[in-house]
């Protein structure tokens, strides 16, 4: 933005053939930037490469620049009006950003529709071609990851609260308001406060039915909604290394709900191998310097944790599930940017498989793209949802936010795979959302009340 | 810009919600398009916790409130409305987007003050100068200090927001080359 913090700017680093160092060598040897090296963790080398400086300190104020950003309909028309009431005819770097039309679509009503048009519009004026809505729709969050749109060592600001699921592939991701990302679509930059980093290792073995949404909902439950406020929550341990890259997105995902700037995981061969094909461009892994200074480290021994319900009205409202009574429930949404993957929809399907969805609860499956929506109709995951009575729908994150496709009316209670409970969060302010991963989600639809499914 | 506001304090506790405490987000909506200018925003701020808020609140006067002041949904709209009643912010913390959305609203803010809601009372005069990050209670002859926000925003804020500083940002780059404000080197693309 305006005015260059003290210590920012370019100085001191030499650029390779006109390329910034990070892109300088796919095959990725340390940079060395020039001075004596500096340990930093994962998030501070990132954020350091792209200030185009050889350090940077936590707290510090940098101006960055900005691999890849995306805005969706909802705040793409504020970001919109920004440019074009600042009479600006050309953005940055249109292969740079990319519209992900996913909330209100298809189209709720004629306002939504209005918008899709305009921003389609504005898109063709300024040669931003990725547009995603209809038939190749998708959650922004969870299509930037597929897409190859952010990838290990980058950063991706989003006009989300929930960018930082890049952080997933070891890339710095957050989330940023629609003024900032007109500011980054035109200027192709950003100012940051450098954060903190806080490590979590999760050692142990996963038990039966706990996944990588319980460590984090664990984790918020410990420490609270403010527990890493303005921090890098670093994620690590054995435990993680266990799961499958999809599986641990659901960390960084919800990063934000524990306060945090960014969820980040050191990119390892599963990630590579997952992000190989996809990349969209070249990129260079980057990993922390041993002796990094950490804010604090927390270690959580996994093997006894059990899957975590979220009780209303917030995120670390935390129980474990045998603690949890009698709670029937109206409604069982199984998608959304937090565990709308395959993986999800491949576990829901699992514990579906010829069961019937209890009755009077109204279950809604959605697949966060296309891409995973195609996958699930290849391997009759659609097929089993409606067979238990339950409802597909084309990616949307409509009744994540209480958007339409399943708002919650008064008094009616859901069960959620999302990453938000606040209240009207899914609809009625009278309503209540109780969050968990998807195994508890599908058996609760079948029970009609939160449960295992080591109970059906 | 004058960093120095003097008013009365305006004590709220912990966890004040940007779309219910601080402005009900169905306000902000006029025939179904979101309002955004400060005059408009300004009757709405707070009316939910003191129904009078906006009649009694005078340009100057400030808002000392707990921890995670401006939770929830990161929307802007009430923090536009304090800024449209010339409202400064004293805060024992605010989370992350709303520290972003202080900058872009153009708010004067103290966002990192540990304890004040235990050194101040509602209805203290208080005089809190902004830039050095120091709060005086006139009213009982304490001075307290908080870290102020870095030079770089607080240029951001007396340009009257992100908005603003976008303005002349793309003003200057108009312009002939020169300056600190012109524009970053054009990268090549690496597609």
């Amino acid at each position: 933005m305006a005015g260059a913090p003290a210590q920012g700017g370019e100085g001191g680093l030499p650029r390779a053939a006109g390329l910034p160092v990070c892109y300088a060598s796919r095959l990725g040897k340390p940079r060395t930037i020039g001075g004596p090296p500096v340990a930093m963790t994962l998030t501070e080398k990132i954020l350091a490469a792209h200030a185009g400086r050889s350090q940077v300190r936590p707290k510090e104020m940098i101006s960055v620049r900005v691999d890849q950003s995306f805005t969706d309909d909802l705040g793409g028309p504020i970001t919109f009006h920004v440019l074009e009431s600042h009479k600006v005819e050309k953005v940055f770097d249109p292969e740079r950003f990319f519209v992900s039309a996913m909330v209100n679509t298809p189209s709720k009503d004629i306002s939504a529709a209005n918008t899709v048009m305009k921003m389609r519009g504005f898109c063709r004026r300024m040669g931003i071609e990725r547009f995603f809505e209809g038939g190749n729709a998708g959650i922004h969050n969870a299509l930037a990851i597929e897409q190859g749109l952010v990838l290990p060592g980058e950063i991706l600001v989003g006009g989300n609260s929930h960018a930082c699921t890049g952080g997933g592939v070891g890339a710095f991701a957050t989330g940023m308001g629609s003024t900032d990302i007109a500011a980054i679509l035109i200027t192709g930059r950003t100012w940051l406060r450098v954060p903190e980093t806080i490590r979590y290792v999760y050692n142990g073995e996963l038990p039966r039915w706990v996944t990588g949404k319980d460590l984090i909902l664990a984790t918020i439950g410990k420490f609270g909604v403010d527990g890493a406020q303005g921090k890098a929550m670093e994620f690590a341990g054995e435990a993680i290394s266990a799961l499958p890259v999809e599986e641990r997105f659901a960390l960084p995902n919800m990063a934000v709900e524990a306060g945090a700037t960014n969820g980040i995981i050191e990119p390892d061969e599963k990630t590579l191998a997952y992000v190989g094909p996809r990349a969209r461009r070249p990129f260079t892994p980057v990993y922390g310097d041993p002796g990094a200074g950490y804010a604090a480290a927390h270690e959580v021994d996994v093997s006894r944790l059990e899957p975590m319900v979220a009780f209303p009205h917030l995120p670390s409202n935390t129980r474990p599930l045998s603690e949890v009574r009698e709670v029937r429930v109206d409604q069982v949404y199984i998608g959304s940017c937090t565990n709308g993957w395959i993986a999800d929809m491949r576990a829901a399907a699992r514990i579906l498989k010829g069961r019937k969805v209890a009755e009077g609860v109204r279950l809604i499956v959605i697949p966060s793209t296309t891409g995973v929506y195609r996958q699930c109709l290849r391997e009759g995951i659609a097929e089993t949802v409606l067979d238990a009575g339950g409802i597909f729908s084309t990616p949307t994150c409509g009744p994540c936010i209480g958007a339409h496709m399943g708002v919650l009316g008064d008094g009616m209670r859901s069960v959620s795979t999302s990453n938000r409970n606040f209240v009207g969060r899914q609809g009625s302010t009278r309503a209540e959302v109780y969050l968990v991963n998807p195994h508890i989600a599908a058996a609760t639809a079948v029970l009609g009340r939160i449960g295992s499914p080591d109970e059906l | 810009m004058n960093w120095i506001l003097q008013g009365r304090c305006w004590k709220f506790g912990d966890n004040l919600s940007l779309d219910d405490d601080i402005l009900e987000f169905a306000k902000v909506f006029v025939q179904g398009v979101r309002v955004s200018d400060p005059a408009q925003l300004k009757r709405h701020v707070f009316t939910n916790l003191i129904p009078d808020f906006p009649e009694r609140a005078k340009p100057g006067d400030i808002v000392v409130a707990g921890k995670r002041f401006g939770q929830g949904n990161p929307h802007i709209y009430g923090l536009l409305g304090m800024r449209g009643l010339g409202l400064g912010l004293v805060a024992e913390s605010v989370p992350r987007f709303t520290y972003r959305m202080l900058v872009a609203a153009g708010l004067p803010s103290l966002p990192f003050c540990p304890e004040i809601t235990k050194r101040v009372e509602d209805g203290d005069q208080l005089r809190v100068d902004f830039a050095a990050g120091r709060i005086e209670d006139l009213s009982r002859g304490l001075s307290v200090e908080a870290e102020p926000l870095p030079a770089a925003l607080l240029e951001i804020i007396a340009l009257g927001g992100s908005t603003q500083a976008l303005r002349k940002r793309l003003t200057e780059e108009r312009r002939p080359p020169g300056g600190e404000m012109a524009p970053a080197p054009r990268e090549p693309s690496r597609a």
